[in-house]
């Protein structure tokens, strides 16, 4: 598995240089920058009957601190993909859908079990998520739009360890559910309350929005990172993110959407 | 490294998961498309109480004839005239080479304009285009704007330009006839220019869920004005008096008292209309806005509008409705439709969907033509004339 991954990063263009031996699992803070292709299911009743797939890209910024007790997390990420719905036989200009999805996310995770491991280590705790998520569909009028934003907390929890005992390969499961979500997912774009109010203002959208529950919002996220360090101030992460958003609101109109992501980040060490 | 590998097979199994979690796309049959038709329209569809369609009831003589070996055309036929019973020009449905439509809203009625004759009588040769303001004098010193399709936009400049070039104007002439609505803000960028103070304007609801009275809470919708003149020299007062001690403010005030008669800067009250100020607003003119059965949708919304301003009066044909604002749906087999999904009321409870009606009714046809004039905009420049009389 390890010469495995190690053929994967050095088709990356890096060269391997010698490496530091250091710790990866200790102590530290790192900043990662990196970009990922994408893979987007949609379902959105509002706007069509239609399942709509397609790939995409994502840019994304972590910053983790690391500590024997604990791990604090933030994450900033945009996506952009483009996607089409099979019609067979197919009776309409084959146009695409389009989605942007905007996600912040801020963790901290307490380390439970057997403090002592370097090794093997898990922690649980919470983050603080805000997404903006929309989809531009091939539609004559208005409602080609759906948006949906989202503020969340979330449990969640984290599990770090070596890949075959060595100390410059890490490998983090990440997983994160939010439990109360602020959600507003209007019935229709493009049509009041917004179309008579000639500016429309934070307030006007704040007020819209719905304090839900698991039932009303359901949105689990996995995350799998492959560390390898090359240097003491720097690694290469592999990682493949998944989630799933589901909301039944507006009623009769509910969206299932899944978005999975293959990326290369670029971490240093601060 | 076991474990490695169970996680990794775990992720290449989540991203497939996303089709197996999502139901696979609804059969392409004419029955199926039917159902979505059926139960979306009723579901969205705002106006079944207030034209008094019964959507079931045509589910029950139409569902009978739909069958999975029908073709496209019997399909698309089918569908039409179920939505041609709803007679709104906002319900359209859209396949490859056609577009379904009740145009019954204007169709059975008085034209009302013959564009050519306009552009030739009264138009002219050296008329202005400002954006999308067509722009004239007309005798006896009265403005004239024809704008054609709230489509199409104008610049704050435009606007600006058009209402400072009839600063001296006896009256305003906006002629919205065979305007079929476009764009909502555009509807409020004009009438803003035309209000002294927020005014409201009437009430929107939209539906929220499946049931016939599922309505959002009513909105209220406002115009505000471009400028607010008392507005500013309310906040100009209030800066003034902010920085000054008592004794101070009573001689102030004393000396306020004599310089009542005088102008004050333009950019504190309108007084009168006067080209100084850049940003244009007209409130102490008499406005004419021309309708007929053409002016729909966003017309009719900016119809309904300035006939809540004091200074307006509508002339011209019943306008054509549009109270609706549509939204568009997708059906399995790629057809799309769209529907109106919103009801809109003026302050006195009149539902908009019907149209706004002229203060004056007053009709042209070929008739009048023959006599060298469109009777509509001869009886608003005779309203302007008679107003300006009178003051």
């Amino acid at each position: 598995m390890k010469a495995w991954l190690t053929i994967v990063f050095s088709l990356l263009l890096l060269p391997a240089w010698a490496q530091e031996q250091f710790d990866l699992m200790g102590r530290s803070e790192h900043l990662t920058i990196g970009v990922g292709i994408t893979l987007n299911t949609v379902r959105d009743q509002a706007h069509s009957a239609f399942t709509y797939n397609g790939k995409g890209t994502r840019f994304f910024v972590t910053y983790e601190r690391i500590r024997p007790d604990w791990i604090s997390r933030m994450s900033l990420s945009f996506d952009n993909a483009k996607l089409k719905a099979k019609i067979k036989p197919r009776r309409d200009i084959n146009r695409s859908a389009s989605l942007s999805d905007f996600q912040f996310s801020v963790g901290y995770y307490a380390r439970v079990g057997d403090q002592a491991a370097m090794d093997n280590q898990q922690y649980v705790g919470g983050s603080f998520n805000v997404q903006i998520n929309s989809r531009n569909y091939p539609l004559p009028t208005n409602n080609r739009t759906g948006v949906m934003l989202q503020s969340s907390f979330a449990v969640g929890a984290v599990d770090r360890r070596t890949i075959d005992d060595a100390d410059d390969w890490a490998f983090t499961t990440r997983f994160d559910l939010p439990v109360v979500t602020a959600l507003y997912r209007p019935t229709y774009i493009g049509i009041p309350p917004f179309l008579h109010i000639a500016k429309v203002e934070a307030k006007d959208v704040i007020s819209n929005f719905d304090v839900v529950s698991l039932g009303r919002f359901f949105k689990p996220t996995f995350g799998f990172d492959a560390d390898f360090q090359r240097k003491a101030w720097r690694t290469d992460r592999l990682s493949y993110d998944w989630n799933l958003f589901y909301t039944p609101l507006p009623e009769t109109k509910p969206i299932l959407s899944t978005s999975g992501t293959l990326s290369y980040g670029f971490r240093v060490r601060l | 490294m076991r474990s490695i590998i169970i996680l990794l097979l775990g992720g290449l199994l989540l991203s497939n998961c996303g089709r197996w979690l999502t139901e696979k796309n609804p059969e392409n049959t004419p029955t199926v498309n039917y159902e979505y038709f059926y139960k979306l329209v009723k579901e969205n569809y705002s106006f079944f109480a207030k034209k008094e369609v019964k959507w079931d009831s045509l589910d029950q003589v139409y569902r009978p004839l739909v069958h999975d070996k029908m073709g496209n055309d019997s399909l698309y036929t089918i569908m039409s005239e179920m939505l041609f019973s709803l007679k709104d020009g906002h319900v359209n449905l859209y396949v490859n080479n056609d577009r379904s439509r009740n145009a019954d809203w204007y169709l059975d009625y008085p034209a009302n304009f013959n564009r050519g004759f306009v552009n030739r009588h009264y138009w002219g040769k050296d008329y202005q285009s400002s954006g999308a303001l067509l722009n004239t004098w007309l005798p006896d010193s009265i403005g004239y704007v024809y704008y054609g399709s709230f489509r199409s936009s104008f610049s704050k400049s435009n606007l600006d330009y058009v209402l400072n070039r009839f600063a001296n104007a006896k009256g305003l002439i906006i002629d919205v006839r065979e305007n079929g609505g476009g764009s909502m803000r555009n509807a409020f960028r004009l009438a803003e220019r035309f209000v002294a103070e927020r005014t409201f304007m009437g009430t929107s609801q939209y539906k929220i869920g499946p049931g016939p009275n599922d309505f959002s809470t009513p909105d209220s919708i406002f115009v505000k004005p471009l400028v607010d003149y008392a507005a500013r020299a309310e906040a100009a007062e209030k800066k003034k008096k902010k920085g000054k001690e008592p004794e101070e403010e009573e001689k102030e005030d004393e000396e306020e008292g004599e310089k009542e008669e005088e102008e004050k800067a333009p950019t504190t009250k309108p007084g009168k209309w006067m080209t100084a100020d850049s940003t244009g607003m007209m409130l102490d003119k008499p406005v004419v806005v021309l309708i007929n059965r053409h002016s729909y949708s966003a017309t009719n919304f900016f119809s309904a509008f300035m006939s809540n301003i004091p200074n307006v009066t509508l002339i011209g044909d019943r306008s054509g409705g549009g109270g609706g604002v549509p939204v568009s749906f997708e059906l399995p087999n790629g057809w799309k439709f769209r529907i109106s999904v919103t009801r809109t009321y003026l302050p006195n409870g009149y539902n908009i969907e019907e149209g706004i009606e002229p203060d004056i009714y007053q009709s042209t046809g070929p008739e009048e033509e023959l006599k060298g004039v469109d009777a509509i905009i001869e009886r608003a420049k005779t309203f302007i004339l008679e107003q300006d009389q009178a003051n």
